[in-house]
């Protein structure tokens, strides 16, 4: 049988550092190339010498690389894995990804070489050489990989540019979600797939055990939340990443603040964000229903209130609203801002999306108020700590309808914690009746998949089957064909058995079924009751040729009754026995004639 | 008699005008050339019929497209077209030929006059012997619009149907899709079907034979299938049962286009058959039908397409009967404890139901939750779950606002309110939409159901902020809002009120919404205000605060808000500071419709008790205004018994009394005005013809000249204005006015006909032209009154009468004879009374915005144009658009006009229209600020109305302009123009 085999080397189990191998059809294919925001050495990359044994080249062990989306726990490892692990086939990513990528990855480069000075890190140029291996494709387009494998994208919510990919050699295919989002927010659509019926989804599973209130509540909370402390003279930093919610926010604040005629000043950290909101600007089509209507009059991410920020700002008094990246607190002007700010209790921090366990982000949630933010110095925080579900990943109920849209024959769950999969698992299984898995890091995971089976059915057997059955077969019926199977190397072939007999050079033989029935309240003679039955039987069945002979017995197609001559004994006694014999080609006609015989003459003749 | 004969004449001439479209019709047929002249036609058949014997296949084609495009034709040579062509069918090998045929047959039998049932026969016979699926499907639609014409033909549906059951089973899908066609549009219950070739030993129903192809292998005969089910149901065939759970499969079909027939399927099933019991999905339970079709059609928001979704959330609006725990589950997406059932019934584990799911609204609230109960099973299927919190939040807002109107009708017809006040929370949140149709629809939407439910705070909160909307519609759709809710505490309505004073303050052009909705605030909460009385007057418990200013819009609608609630709370008046009374009185007649009339306002600040005096028309108010009115209008009813001298005291003196009532009544002042118009105008004339005065010396004469002419003017201008402002008038009060101007035209026509003769040695030549012109005007005034009175056949008074039978039979050129038969018939006027019904209503303008502002000019640079805001309410005019003008006057005195939008009216009630509108000044000659008149004008058709020949001045009438307001003086400042 065959199958499709996955190994996640980073996302099984865990968030961060997305990392796929998927073997479909004899491909290999890796899903994504992240990096894990939680780690400073080794561990933030997957572990590549998996694939390759610790020598040699990726290229020949894989035959295409996916990315799904721009953020970094997608995408960072990509110059390493092709530059420095050295991969030289093709990258497939949507326009937007592949545009904004670099400017991610440049930056990731930045503060990771230039501000803590690490060292065997990727360097500009190589990002520049790994983006030279881009394919770029467009959303619904079919992209041939080679002569067997072929991709296709679909939207999918998320952040700008994000896209699920559908992979498929011969009958076998994989729908890999990457991160999606099934609610539409301020500037983006909801994800969205036809039904492909995969014969396997990997999705992720990041808000397994969650199903949001309404988008409109989430919202309103956070717009009365920074509107309060910025009354009160308070600062508010929202941490986030570059691109992505910090967009959607933007355009959420902008409105608001318009709307309100608010005078408080909003701040995003320029450099990349600038650049990346040009992109925004660019990509109208990947934007929402009301972005993409009204850009010709105003460009919605032509930001009035919105102006860059400088580090010299920080110290400014009175109250301000500040945008700052990274998103989950783990360096940057984010935490720097953090740490001038967390002391003051008019201050707030609104964390508007995930943070992974080791972040700042992460402890601070989790109810910390004393955190050693440098070695040996330990800061109190008196700041309001505030969580908003502004992460555009699908929950529970996203999941699930993400299944039911694609119907898939297996279910795999990645980029998530291990117990909440192990809900959501129990869920899909009872609900949608689908198996579904949950490899960790390493784990392979085998799914025998049932291919259909073509054979090719000779014209003859067709017409045969046509006049049997009448041109008039009824569409909700299972329609069977009578023949047989001849397997010629891969060929398979569908012919009259008859034809098969002849050309295997087969002695044919025939199968009759026979079987006595005792009707028991007849006992006029035989050809009385023969003629009776012929009558009853026609009446019954009139689609089908029925004759009495000369001896009595009923043909009904090749089904034979005969009346058996009735034991010495049992003479005087009422009732016959009739013969039903039928060939194996009429067992339905056969098994039909022996119920009306058993239940149906009864009713009749009393 | 007459009038039985003049009716009779008025029907005829009602008939030739009916048939004048025909007459069109036929010209336009003309204008084809195939079918003008019936030879040319013959010889397109002729060719045909010679042509297509023996011409290859492409040929006939070729011919055949060539004839399509000559259709239609006349009957006769449809039947001979349909032979030719039918015998040709028979011979023709090429299957796109004989679909053409098919195609043309269908067209053929479409043709008016001709009666196809035998044609439908021979395509009955042709059908038993073609192949080609293609020509097949056109040959059934051929059938089928033959049949629909002729639906008295019982047999021919019969066959048809009985014959497309069977049909039903052809390979070709189009055949399949016309056979299903033919079903849905012409099978009755009674058509039952059996199969022969079937192995199915029951008698087939016919809806359960369609009901089979929704498995069709192909999508468009499964959507053919669901259609023709649809039709049947539309045709009023009751659909069976049994055909529910197969629809409901199809709801899951891989194509949008089924899938969206099928959920109207489901919802007609629905509908006729709520009660019956199916069995619940994944469990042994039954339940409703109804609501089985709920939650299967609440399942489609997760749809993939999004016409699908919108038409699942359109169509979930009109299920009423659904029961209250599916309903709520459209409002929460985790499935509720209602809707699932142990199996094992054990009630006591519902108890012990643990929430699933958190909501991510907190930080780490999403821990596993501890294993539930496995043999737990759900009545729903948990994708429909929330339905309306998604539909609301779909990514597409013709979804939304579906899902809006749906949820709005639900919550508004449900008998309690809980649903109301559950589905309040999403509907206030649609507040916040990012597409401002979407908005205004919510905002309608809450005012619906409102008033079933009281506003939380926090929803109000959401109310308030929509009212910083830049969009006007939905500023005054909140106002609305808000004056019909309930509020639920003081400090609720303590953040209304400052919310409306800030969106007063923002948006000055709201100043009457936000007046009137402090006036039904204050209605609808004076428990809640008086609490806050001290509050919102900022009164001091020691202190005497400073006065606030009167003109302040802010303090008025504080007072308009205070006063409303004084009336049904009269303690709160013990509260007032003094000025609040002083300014009472002013409120009281500035804006008495917003201010409630007849507090007793009393006040201890100086140590005695100080009352205010009730304006004194309302301590009579035992006087009833109307018996007023119809006193006075009884004093002249029988006017014609008093003498001249007398009638005119009469006259003079109601008139002043009708007057006055139009002040103080408002609901007659339209009857009273009117009256008192009518009757101003026959007191005129009645001055006008005075015998005395009119034969007297020449002194005498020239006095009277000098009055009579201003008062024909005058008469003129009132009688038009009683004609085209006053809805409500009969016909025969119409003519008796237009009669009077006759009177007064005639005067006028008089007098200047004197004036010519008199001076007629300077230029006898040009006299004479002028007089015969004159002349001819007035005869064709008289004529068009004739015209009026014929047409509605109205009996004429005398004096038309005899203008009618005399006047018309002179010659225009003869002056003097004119002059002595109109004279005398004039001065034997005498006044006629008067008797308009309650019923008359003027026309009027409020003109809310521009206000008069001489401080603050509006300034412009020369040579460019200024925008100007107009803002105002038409009362009593039937259509706005067409009627009325915005006139401009300049202070050359030259006038503009400006029309109106259709996007400008807003139609508030019936005859009350709320206009919105821009003008654009632009003048290049000015440099000094100066005053523009603005004014409503309503426009009648231009009349012919003898013009006064020395006075060609801007008199309203004749260009066909009647005022409907006072005008608004503006004062605009041209900016020097640059120069560069």
């Amino acid at each position: 049988m065959p199958d499709i085999r996955v190994v996640p080397l980073g996302a099984g189990q865990d968030v961060g550092r997305s990392c796929i191998l998927v073997t479909l059809g004899g491909k290999n294919i890796m899903l994504d190339c992240g990096m894990h925001m939680g780690f400073h050495d080794e561990r933030r990359f997957p572990y590549f010498n998996y694939i390759t044994g610790g020598n040699g080249r990726l290229t020949e062990h894989i035959d295409c690389v996916i990315i799904s989306h721009f953020h970094l726990d997608h995408c960072g490892a990509l110059p390493y894995m092709s530059e420095m692990v050295g991969y030289d086939g093709p990258i497939y990513m949507t326009h937007p990804t592949k545009a904004i990528c670099p400017i991610l990855l440049e930056d990731y480069r930045k503060i990771t070489v230039d501000r803590k000075g690490e060292e065997n890190f990727f360097t500009s140029q190589m990002i520049k050489d790994c983006m030279k291996k881009v394919v770029p494709v467009n959303l619904h387009q079919t992209v041939h990989v080679d002569d067997e494998l072929q991709i296709k994208a679909y939207y999918a919510g998320h952040v700008l540019g994000a896209a699920m990919f559908y992979m498929k050699v011969g009958t076998e295919s994989v729908l890999y979600t990457g991160d999606y989002n099934m609610t539409p927010d301020r500037h983006l659509g909801a994800a969205w797939v036809d039904k492909c019926r995969p014969s396997l989804l990997i999705t992720e599973s990041t808000y397994a055990t969650t199903i949001r209130d309404s988008k409109r509540c989430r919202e309103r909370d956070f717009l009365k939340k920074v509107h309060e402390r910025v009354e009160n003279g308070g600062k508010v930093l929202i941490p986030v990443f570059a691109l992505g919610r910090a967009q959607e926010l933007c355009i959420l604040l902008e409105s608001y603040w318009e709307r309100m005629n608010l005078k408080v000043p909003i701040y995003f950290s320029t450099g990349l964000t600038n650049k990346a909101t040009e992109y925004y600007k660019l990509f109208i089509t990947w934007t929402n229903q009301k972005i993409k209507n009204t850009f010709v009059e105003r460009n919605m991410f032509d930001f009035k209130h919105i102006k860059g920020f400088n580090r010299s700002y920080i110290e400014n008094p009175g109250p301000m609203v500040v945008f700052a990246t990274p998103g989950m607190l783990h360096g940057g002007l984010s935490l720097e801002i953090f740490k001038k700010w967390c002391t003051n209790e008019k201050n707030m921090i609104i964390m508007p999306g995930y943070c992974v366990a080791g972040t700042v982000g992460n402890k601070i949630l989790s109810g910390m108020r004393k955190i050693e933010l440098k070695p040996g110095q330990i800061v109190e925080i008196k700041m309001q700590v505030q969580y908003m579900s502004f992460s555009a990943h699908a929950d529970a109920k996203g999941i699930m309808q993400l299944i039911r849209m694609c119907e898939p024959e297996n279910v795999m769950l990645v980029h998530g914690e291990a117990a909440k999969m192990e809900f959501l698992k129990s869920k899909i299984n009872k609900e949608l009746h689908l198996p579904c898995f949950k490899p960790a890091n390493g784990e392979t995971v085998v799914i025998t998949t049932n291919p259909p089976i073509s054979a090719v059915a000779s014209v003859k057997l067709l017409h045969k089957h046509r006049e049997v059955t009448g041109i008039t077969p009824n569409p909700k019926r299972i329609k069977t064909i009578h023949g047989t199977v001849i397997i010629k190397g891969n060929n398979m072939q569908l012919v009259d058995s008859n034809d098969a007999i002849h050309e295997l050079k087969l002695k044919k033989h025939e199968l009759r079924f026979t079987s006595t029935v005792h009707i028991p309240n007849i006992h006029r003679p035989t050809s009385v009751a023969m003629n009776q039955l012929h009558g009853h039987l026609k009446k019954n069945l009139r689609s089908h040729n029925i004759s009495i002979n000369s001896e009595e017995n009923i043909l009904i197609d090749s089904v034979l009754l005969k009346a058996q001559s009735p034991a010495e004994e049992k003479t005087d006694q009422e009732g016959m026995d009739v013969l039903v014999s039928w060939s194996m080609q009429d067992e339905e006609l056969g098994t039909y004639i022996m119920d009306l015989l058993r239940t149906g003459f009864q009713t009749r003749t009393t | 008699m007459a009038v039985h004969l003049k009716k009779r004449a008025y029907e005829e001439f009602g008939h030739v005008i009916q048939e004048a479209p025909k007459l069109k019709l036929r010209k336009l047929r003309i204008s084809k050339p195939s079918s003008s002249e019936p030879a040319t036609l013959s010889a397109v058949s002729e060719d045909i019929q010679l042509d297509l014997e023996g011409q290859p296949s492409h040929v006939v084609l070729q011919i055949l497209l060539k004839f399509s495009k000559q259709l239609p034709v006349s009957a006769d040579h449809a039947q001979q077209i349909c032979d030719i062509l039918l015998k040709h069918f028979h011979s023709e090998k090429n299957t796109a030929v004989r679909a053409k045929i098919a195609w043309l047959l269908r067209r053929l039998s479409s043709t008016l006059g001709f009666h196809p049932l035998q044609t439908a026969d021979k395509i009955i016979i042709l059908m038993d012997a073609e192949v080609s699926g293609k020509v097949l499907a056109q040959l059934w639609s051929a059938a089928l619009s033959i049949a629909l014409r002729l639906t008295q033909e019982k047999s021919l549906h019969q066959k048809l149907v009985t014959m497309a059951c069977s049909g039903l089973t052809d390979h070709h899908q189009e055949v399949r899709c016309c056979c299903l066609n033919v079903i849905g549009n012409l099978a009755t219950n009674k058509n039952t079907s059996k199969l022969p070739s079937e192995k199915r030993w029951d008698q087939v129903n016919v809806h359960t034979l369609v009901a089979d192809y929704f498995a069709d292998p192909e999508p468009r005969v499964r959507s053919a299938s669901l259609r023709a089910l649809i039709l049947m149901h539309q045709r009023g065939q009751r659909l069976e049962l049994n055909v529910y759970e197969q629809s409901c499969a199809a709801l899951n079909d891989d194509h949008e286009v089924v899938r969206l027939t099928a959920v109207e399927l489901v919802w007609i099933l629905s509908h006729v058959y709520p009660e019956s019991l199916v069995k619940a999905p994944c469990s042994d339970e039954k339940i409703r039908l109804v609501d089985d079709a709920f939650a299967k059609i609440c399942n489609l928001f997760n749809d993939s397409s999004y016409k699908v979704r919108a038409e699942a959330a359109r169509l979930l609006g009109s299920m009423h009967l659904v029961s209250d725990s599916f309903l709520f589950q459209t409002l929460d997406k985790k499935l509720m404890s209602d809707l699932r059932r142990k199996k094992s019934l054990n009630e006591q584990a519902k108890e012990g139901f643990v929430e699933e799911f958190s909501s991510g609204a907190k930080w780490a609230d999403d821990a596993v939750p501890r294993e539930q109960n496995p043999d737990t099973t759900t009545l729903m299927n948990s994708g429909a779950c929330g339905a309306f919190v998604h539909g609301l939040e779909d990514e597409m807002m013709e979804v939304r606002t579906a899902a809006v109107d749906s949820l709005t009708e639900l919550a508004s017809q449900r008998s309690n309110s809980s649903f109301a006040q559950a589905a309040l929370d999403f509907l206030v949140d649609c507040l916040n939409d990012e597409i401002e149709a979407v908005r205004l629809n919510a905002v309608n939407s809450l005012h619906m159901i409102v008033e079933h439910v009281t506003l939380l705070e926090d929803q109000l909160d959401n109310v308030h902020s929509a009212m910083e909307d830049s969009s006007g519609d939905i500023r005054a759709g909140i106002h609305q809002l808000l004056s019909s809710c309930r509020l639920m505490s003081k400090s609720c309505l303590y953040d209304t009120v400052m919310m409306l004073l800030k969106n007063l303050n923002k948006y000055p052009q709201d100043r009457h919404s936000v007046w009137k909705t402090q006036q039904r605030l204050g209605k609808h909460h004076s428990e809640l205000v008086y609490l806050l009385v001290p509050q919102l007057l900022s009164c001091h418990p020691f202190f005497d605060t400073s006065e606030p200013e009167m003109d302040d819009p802010s303090y008025i609608s504080i007072l308009i808000l205070v006063f409303n609630a004084a009336e049904s709370c009269p303690q709160m008046i013990q509260l007032f500071p003094e000025h609040v009374l002083r300014h009472y009185q002013y409120l009281r007649d500035s804006i008495p419709e917003l201010v409630p009339q007849d507090i007793q306002l009393t006040t201890n600040t100086s140590g005695v008790d100080f009352c205010i005096q009730s304006p004194p028309h309302q301590s009579d108010s035992n006087n009833d205004p109307a018996s007023f009115l119809q006193q006075t209008l009884a004093r002249v009813r029988d006017l014609k018994s008093h003498e001249t001298s007398t009638q005119r005291i009469l006259l003079e003196r109601t008139i002043h009394d009708l007057r006055h009532t139009v002040e103080i009544a408002p609901s007659l002042s339209s009857t009273a005005q009117c009256s008192a118009d009518f009757l101003q105008a026959q007191l005129l004339l009645l001055k006008a013809v005075d015998k005395k005065s009119w034969s007297g010396s020449a002194q005498i004469c020239c006095q009277h000249i000098a009055f009579a002419k201003p008062a024909a003017d005058q008469i003129i201008q009132l009688t038009l204005e009683l004609e085209h402002l006053y809805l409500g008038l009969s016909d025969e009060e119409v003519a008796m006015i237009r009669q009077l101007r006759i009177k007064a035209q005639a005067l006028l026509f008089v007098l200047q006909l004197q004036e010519l003769t008199a001076g007629k040695q300077s230029q006898p030549q040009q006299d004479n032209a002028r007089l015969t012109s004159l002349c001819k005007k007035f005869f064709r005034m008289v004529e068009g009154l004739q015209i009026f009175l014929n047409d509605r056949s109205l009996t004429p008074d005398s004096f038309a009468r005899t203008l009618f039978n005399e006047l018309l039979k002179l010659s225009p050129q003869k002056h003097s004879l004119i002059i002595k038969f109109l004279q005398p018939l004039l001065s034997h006027y005498s006044a006629s009374e008067v008797d308009f019904n309650n019923k008359v209503q003027r026309s009027s303008v409020v003109v809310q915005q521009p206000q008069p502002r001489f401080d603050a000019p509006i300034t412009f640079s020369a040579g460019l144009a200024a925008c100007v805001h107009v803002e105002a309410t038409l009362l009593n005019v039937v259509n706005p658009v067409s009627e009325i003008r915005i006139r401009v006057m300049y202070p050359d005195m030259s006038c503009q006009l400006f029309e109106l939008h259709s996007y400008d009216v807003k139609q508030l009630s019936p005859f009350r229209h709320q206009i919105k509108s821009k003008i654009y000044l632009s003048h290049t000659q000015w440099s000094d600020s100066c005053v523009i008149k603005l004014s409503f004008v309503k426009i009648h058709n231009k009349l012919v109305v003898l013009q006064n020949c020395q006075k060609e001045s801007a008199t309203n009438h004749e260009n066909g302009q009647l005022q409907l307001c006072k005008p608004v003086s503006l004062t605009i400042h041209p900016k020097p123009a640059i120069r560069v």
